[in-house]
C-alpha cells in the first residue's frame, strides 16, 4: 500500500513538475521572508537581515535539489537526460542510428504484418452466436486410407438423435447453372437441410429460412441467396423475395436472403436449395454412402471428445442392429470424429502463416544479432567516453541504463516505422494475396499487434543494453584497463569470444533459415517438375449449356462432333478430346460402386473413385498411356453393355496383382444394378492436386454411353509451333453451337500451380527473408572483420616489417571468423534436421536429410563470409608497417 | 568543550517533525522555530535538512500538504500529520523512549 502511494506520489511529481517546483520556490521564498521579518523585529537592518537570511539558508538551489531527490525525481530526470543524450548520439551518429532504425523496422514492419494477419484470420471469433460451440462431424476409414470422409444422409438422421447436440444441419455441396435474361453462368451453391442455418445461429437478413416442409420431394423449389449475390445482381432490391430465379433450368421462388456474415464463411456459396432426400438415402443400407457435411451445435458444456464418444456410440449401435456392417466397419477402421468449426476453417491456413511467422521471428534475430555486432563496434569507438565514465565514478549499472535508453531510442523509433511499415505491408497485400487467406475481412493492425511490437522494441533494447554491458564489463571490467590498448590479454580474449559468439548465432540461424528455404525451393521445383501423368501442354475449354434442350447434355454431345471436325479444320490442333472434367478443373464427382466378385459375400460393401466421361480421344491427347485392354471404340455404343476403362490404382485396390480387364463393376440397387464392363486400365493422373496422385482411383465412363449433366470440357492438343487463340476456338464454338458458353479455358501447364498458391506464397516470403538474413548476416561479418583488422592493425604491422607473406596474414584474419562460422554452419544444420521434422508436411519430395541441400547451405554461407571479409583484409594486406605501427 | 550549536542525532529529525505536527498544522519555517523554542533553544534545525525530511514524509504518506493563508494574510504551505503519520508518530515515540532508557542505563551504570 504504502509502495503504491509512494509511486503514486512520483508519477503525479513526474507529470506535475511544473507545478512542484513552482511550489518549493514558494515555500522557500515564504521561508527566507519569514526570516527576514525576525531578524528585522530584532532589530537588524533589512538589507543585512535579507543577506543574514540567505546565509543561514544556505545554497538555496542544492537545498532544491535535495528535495527534488526526496520527490524520487532524480531518477526521472536522470533517464531524461539519458534520452536526450540518445537523441545526440543518433543526430551525431545518423549512419550507424539509421542503419539500427531501418533493419530494425524492416524486420519489425514484416512481423506487424504477419502477426496482424494471423491475429485477424485465426483469432477473431467466427461471426455466429456462441461459435464456439459449432463443430462438423467427419467419418474416417483409416484401414482404406480415408482420413476424412463426408457423412450419409442417414447417419445424419441417427445422429440427430444425439444428446450432445442441441442441434444438426447437413449440407452438400452444389453448383448451379444460373440463367439470366442476358447471361448464364455458373455459381456456388449449396443444398442444406432445414436446421441448417439455426445450427449456425444466424437470423434471416431478409425473408425466411428453409422449413422442413420444403425438404419434401412433392413441394415447390425455393432458394436462398447470399447477400453478396444478392447485392452485386440485384442491386439489393428487397422485391427480388417472392420472385423467382432459374436455377439449372427450373424455376426456384427466392424465399430469403442471408446476412453479410456468412458471406465470409462461405465465400463460394451464392444460392442455397433445400436438401431433398431421394428415398434410398433413408434405407440403413445407405449408412456409409454420402459425402455430406455434418454441422453441430453443442449444447452449453458439451465438450468436443464427449461429443464425439457419443456419436461413435450411435455408429456402435447401428453395428449391433445391421450385424452386416460389423466386419465391413472393422475391416475399414471405421470411425467418426468431431472438429470444432473454427479449427476445421482455419486449419490449412494455420500451418504456412505460422511458418512465416517463424521465419520472420528467425529474422528478427539474425537482425538483432547483427545489431549486437554493430553495436559492441560503436562501443569500442566510444571506448574513450566509456573509460571517462568510469574514471568519474559511473556504476555498470549506471551505464547499463545509459546503453539501454540509447537502444530503446532506436527500438522505438524502428517499432514506430515498422508498425507503419506494417499496414503498408497490409494495405497492399505484399506479404499476402488476401484471397489466399480463409477470410480477408478486417485485416489490420490492432491494438494487439501493437501491444506486441511495443513489448518486442522493450526486450530488443533490454538484450541490446545487456550484451552491451556485458560487453563493456568483459572488455574494460578492470579498472586499470581503462586506456585503449592497454587491456590485460584476458580481457581482449574474452570481448573477442563474444564478437565471435555474436558470428556463430548468426551463423546458426541464417543456416537454419538457408536450410528451410532451400527446402521450399526444391519442394517448390520439384511441384514445378512432378509429372502428372498426362502432357500438360493441353488446353482446356470448358463448355456449359445456357439454353433448354441441351441441359441434359445428350444433344451437347451429338453436337460435338461438328465442333470437333470445325476445330480440326482450323489445323491448330493435334488432337481433340472430350471430358467431364479435365485434370485440376475442380467440381469431381465421386461414384460409388460393388465389385462383381463371389468373395464379396455382403451386397453393402461400397467402393468409391472418380467418375470421369471422356470420349475416345481424350486419353491420346492427354498423353494418358493404356496400360492393359484396349480404349473406347464405336463398337462401345449406347444400349450396349456399359464399358469402362479403370486408373491402376483403381485396378491395383479391387485386384492386387491381378488385371482388371474383363471384370465387372456393379451400379445401383435391386432391379436397377448396372453391369459395367472394364475393358482397359490407364496409367494414374494427378487429377487434384500436383502432390498426390489419385487416391481413390478412377472409373472413366465413354461419352457416348453416358452423357456429361453439367458440362463438357475440350481437352486440346496443338500441333508444334501453333499458339492457342482464345478468341478464334471461341468464335468456332459459338458457330457451331450457339448453344453453349466458354466458362473456363485454361492451358494445363498454366493451371498446375493453382491449388499451390498458398505454398508457393510461403516459399516466396521464406525464401526472401532468407535472402534477407543472408545480406544482414554478411553485413555482421563484414563489420566484425572491419574491427578485427583495426584491433590486430598494429600486430600486423609487425609481422609485415619483420618479414610475414600474405598469405600468414590473411590466414591470421579469415581464422578470426571462420571457426565461429564452420561452427555455426554444422550446428545450424543439426538444428534444421530437427526443424524440417517439424515442417515436412510443407515439403514435397525432399527427403528429411538431404546432403545435397546441406552441402549446398554451407558452401553459400562460406562465400557470403569470404566475400563480406574480402574488403577489410584487402585493407589489412595495404597496411603500410610505419603507419601500423603509429596506430594509437 | 560543548559544541557551539547542537546537531540533532541522525535518524532523530523524522520523530521530532512527527511530534510537533501531533500539536496540529504548521508551516515548514514555523516547524523549524518551535523544534528551536521546545528544546529550550538547544536543537536547531538546518533548512537544509528539514525541508527533504518534510518531502520524504510527505512522499511517504505520514504528513499531508496544503496551501494556506497564515495569520499575516501570506500563502504558506502546511503539513499536517495523516492518520498513518499518527501512528507512526506514536511508534517512533515508543522506540526513541526505549533507546534512550537504554543510554541512560549504561550512562548511569556502566
Amino acid at each position: 500500500m504504502r509502495l503504491l502511494r509512494s509511486l503514486s506520489f512520483q508519477l503525479s511529481s513526474l507529470f506535475r513538475i511544473g507545478k512542484k517546483n513552482r511550489e518549493l520556490d514558494e515555500e522557500f521564498q515564504f521561508h527566507l521572508d519569514m526570516q527576514v521579518e525576525d531578524f528585522v523585529k530584532n532589530g537588524m537592518d533589512p538589507e543585512q537581515a535579507r543577506l543574514e537570511a540567505l546565509r543561514t539558508f544556505g545554497g538555496v538551489e542544492q537545498e532544491k535539489e535535495n528535495c527534488r531527490d526526496a520527490w524520487g525525481m532524480r531518477i526521472a530526470d536522470e533517464i531524461a537526460r539519458d534520452i536526450i543524450f540518445a537523441l545526440r548520439q543518433i543526430r551525431s551518429n545518423r549512419f550507424f542510428s539509421l542503419t539500427i532504425i531501418a533493419s530494425l523496422a524492416i524486420c519489425l514492419g514484416t512481423n506487424t504484418a504477419i502477426f496482424s494477419i494471423i491475429d485477424s484470420v485465426l483469432y477473431r471469433p467466427l461471426p455466429y452466436k456462441d461459435a464456439d460451440n459449432l463443430v462438423l462431424i467427419w467419418n474416417r476409414y483409416p484401414l482404406q486410407n480415408r482420413e476424412k470422409w463426408g457423412n450419409s444422409v442417414y447417419q445424419f438422421e441417427e445422429r440427430k438423435k444425439a444428446t450432445s447436440f442441441q442441434d444438426m444441419g447437413i449440407a452438400q455441396y452444389r453448383p448451379f447453372i444460373l440463367t439470366t435474361e442476358d447471361n448464364i453462368e455458373k455459381v456456388g451453391g449449396m443444398a442444406v437441410s432445414a436446421s441448417y442455418f439455426s445450427t449456425l445461429g444466424v437470423d434471416a437478413l431478409i425473408g425466411r429460412y428453409f422449413e422442413e416442409e420444403d425438404m419434401q420431394a412433392e413441394s415447390g423449389n425455393v432458394s436462398i441467396l447470399s447477400h453478396k449475390f444478392w447485392r452485386e445482381r440485384f442491386g439489393g432490391n428487397v422485391g427480388i423475395i417472392g420472385s423467382s430465379v432459374i436455377l439449372d433450368e427450373v424455376s426456384h421462388e427466392v424465399i430469403g436472403i442471408m446476412p453479410r456474415e456468412v458471406d465470409f464463411f462461405l465465400r463460394n456459396t451464392s444460392i442455397w436449395t433445400p436438401f431433398k432426400y431421394e428415398p434410398r438415402d433413408t434405407l440403413p443400407d445407405a449408412w456409409h454412402r454420402g459425402y455430406r457435411r455434418i454441422i453441430g451445435r453443442l449444447k452449453a458444456g458439451v465438450s468436443v471428445e464427449a461429443a464425439e464418444r457419443e456419436i461413435n456410440r450411435i455408429n456402435q449401435r447401428f453395428r449391433e442392429s445391421y450385424s452386416e456392417f460389423a466386419k465391413l466397419d472393422k475391416e475399414s477402421g471405421f470411425h467418426s470424429y468431431v472438429i470444432k468449426y473454427q479449427d476445421e476453417f482455419f486449419r490449412d491456413a494455420k500451418r504456412p502463416l505460422y511458418t512465416v511467422l517463424a521465419v520472420a521471428l528467425v529474422l528478427t534475430l539474425v537482425a538483432l544479432l547483427n545489431i549486437s555486432v554493430i553495436t559492441i563496434g560503436h562501443l569500442n569507438f566510444r571506448a574513450n567516453e566509456i573509460s571517462a565514465r568510469f574514471m568519474l565514478g559511473a556504476t555498470k549499472a549506471r551505464l547499463f541504463r545509459l546503453l539501454t535508453i540509447e537502444n530503446l531510442v532506436h527500438c522505438i523509433l524502428s517499432g514506430v516505422l515498422g508498425l507503419f511499415l506494417g499496414e503498408i505491408l497490409i494495405t497492399y497485400e505484399v506479404l499476402y494475396d488476401h484471397r489466399l487467406l480463409p477470410r480477408s475481412e478486417g485485416i489490420g493492425v490492432g491494438m494487439e499487434s501493437i501491444g506486441v511490437i511495443a513489448c518486442f522494441s522493450l526486450l530488443s533494447a533490454f538484450f541490446l543494453g545487456l550484451v552491451g554491458i556485458f560487453y563493456v564489463w568483459v572488455r574494460w571490467g578492470d579498472i586499470n584497463c581503462l586506456v585503449p590498448g592497454q587491456q590485460t590479454n584476458t580481457a581482449t580474449m574474452r570481448s573477442r569470444n563474444i564478437r565471435r559468439c555474436l558470428v556463430f548465432c548468426q551463423v546458426v540461424l541464417t543456416c537454419v533459415l538457408l536450410v528451410v528455404a532451400s527446402y521450399f525451393v526444391k519442394s517448390f521445383h520439384n511441384l514445378l517438375t512432378v509429372d502428372p501423368g498426362f502432357d500438360q501442354k493441353v488446353v482446356s475449354v470448358r463448355l456449359n449449356p445456357h439454353r433448354s434442350g441441351l441441359a441434359d447434355g445428350q444433344r451437347l454431345v451429338e453436337s460435338m462432333d461438328e465442333l470437333v471436325s470445325e476445330l480440326q479444320r482450323t489445323d491448330d490442333f493435334a488432337s481433340i478430346g472430350l471430358t467431364s472434367v479435365a485434370p485440376f478443373g475442380g467440381d469431381y464427382y465421386i461414384g460409388t460402386f460393388r465389385v462383381d466378385s463371389a468373395s464379396y459375400d455382403i451386397n453393402l460393401h461400397e467402393e468409391a473413385a472418380y467418375n470421369i466421361i471422356v470420349d475416345q480421344n481424350y486419353f491420346d491427347t492427354m498423353g494418358i498411356s493404356l496400360i492393359r485392354g484396349r480404349n473406347f471404340n464405336a463398337f462401345d455404343l449406347e444400349g450396349n453393355e456399359t464399358v469402362l476403362i479403370i486408373d491402376r490404382q483403381l485396378e491395383q485396390e479391387l485386384w492386387p496383382n491381378e488385371s482388371g480387364v474383363g471384370k465387372y463393376l456393379l451400379q445401383g440397387r435391386g432391379d436397377n444394378v448396372a453391369r459395367q464392363r472394364i475393358v482397359g486400365v490407364v496409367e494414374d493422373v494427378n487429377l487434384t492436386t500436383l502432390r498426390h496422385r489419385n487416391e481413390n482411383g478412377t472409373r472413366y465412363f465413354y461419352i457416348k454411353q453416358r452423357v456429361p449433366t453439367r458440362s463438357v470440357e475440350l481437352v486440346l492438343r496443338l500441333k508444334a509451333a501453333r499458339e492457342f487463340s482464345r478468341e478464334k476456338v471461341v468464335t468456332i464454338i459459338n458457330r457451331v453451337i450457339p448453344e453453349v458458353f466458354v466458362s473456363r479455358s485454361v492451358s494445363l501447364e498454366e493451371d498446375r500451380m493453382s491449388g499451390e498458391q498458398v505454398f508457393q506464397n510461403t516459399a516466396r516470403l521464406v525464401t526472401l527473408f532468407t535472402f534477407i538474413a543472408l545480406v544482414v548476416s554478411s553485413v555482421g561479418v563484414f563489420g566484425i572483420m572491419s574491427f578485427e583488422v583495426g584491433r590486430l592493425q598494429r600486430e600486423i604491422g609487425i609481422r609485415i616489417s619483420i618479414g610475414a607473406d600474405r598469405a600468414s596474414i590473411v590466414s591470421l584474419l579469415i581464422r578470426e571468423i571462420m571457426y565461429p562460422a564452420l561452427l555455426g554452419i554444422a550446428c545450424g544444420c543439426l538444428l534444421s534436421l530437427m526443424l524440417n521434422k517439424l515442417l515436412k508436411d510443407n515439403f514435397f519430395g525432399v527427403a528429411r536429410i538431404d546432403f545435397g541441400v546441406f552441402i549446398l547451405v554451407a558452401v553459400i554461407i562460406f562465400f557470403v563470409i569470404v566475400i563480406a571479409a574480402i574488403r577489410p583484409i584487402g585493407r589489412a594486406l595495404k597496411l603500410d608497417p610505419m603507419e601500423a605501427l603509429r596506430y594509437e | 568543550m560543548a559544541p557551539e550549536k547542537r546537531d540533532l542525532l541522525q535518524g532523530t529529525l523524522d520523530l521530532l517533525i512527527l511530534r510537533i505536527l501531533k500539536s496540529g498544522n504548521r508551516h515548514g519555517y514555523d516547524i523549524a522555530r518551535r523544534i528551536h523554542i521546545v528544546s529550550g533553544e538547544v536543537l536547531t534545525v538546518g533548512q537544509g535538512s528539514l525541508y527533504p525530511a518534510l518531502h520524504r514524509l510527505e512522499k511517504k504518506g505520514f504528513l499531508r500538504a496544503i496551501w494556506q493563508e497564515t495569520e499575516t494574510g501570506r500563502n504558506a504551505k502546511f503539513y499536517s500529520l495523516t492518520p498513518e503519520g499518527r501512528t507512526r508518530a506514536e511508534q517512533v515515540t515508543e522506540y526513541w523512549r526505549e533507546f534512550t532508557e537504554a543510554i541512560n542505563l549504561i550512562l548511569e551504570k556502566a
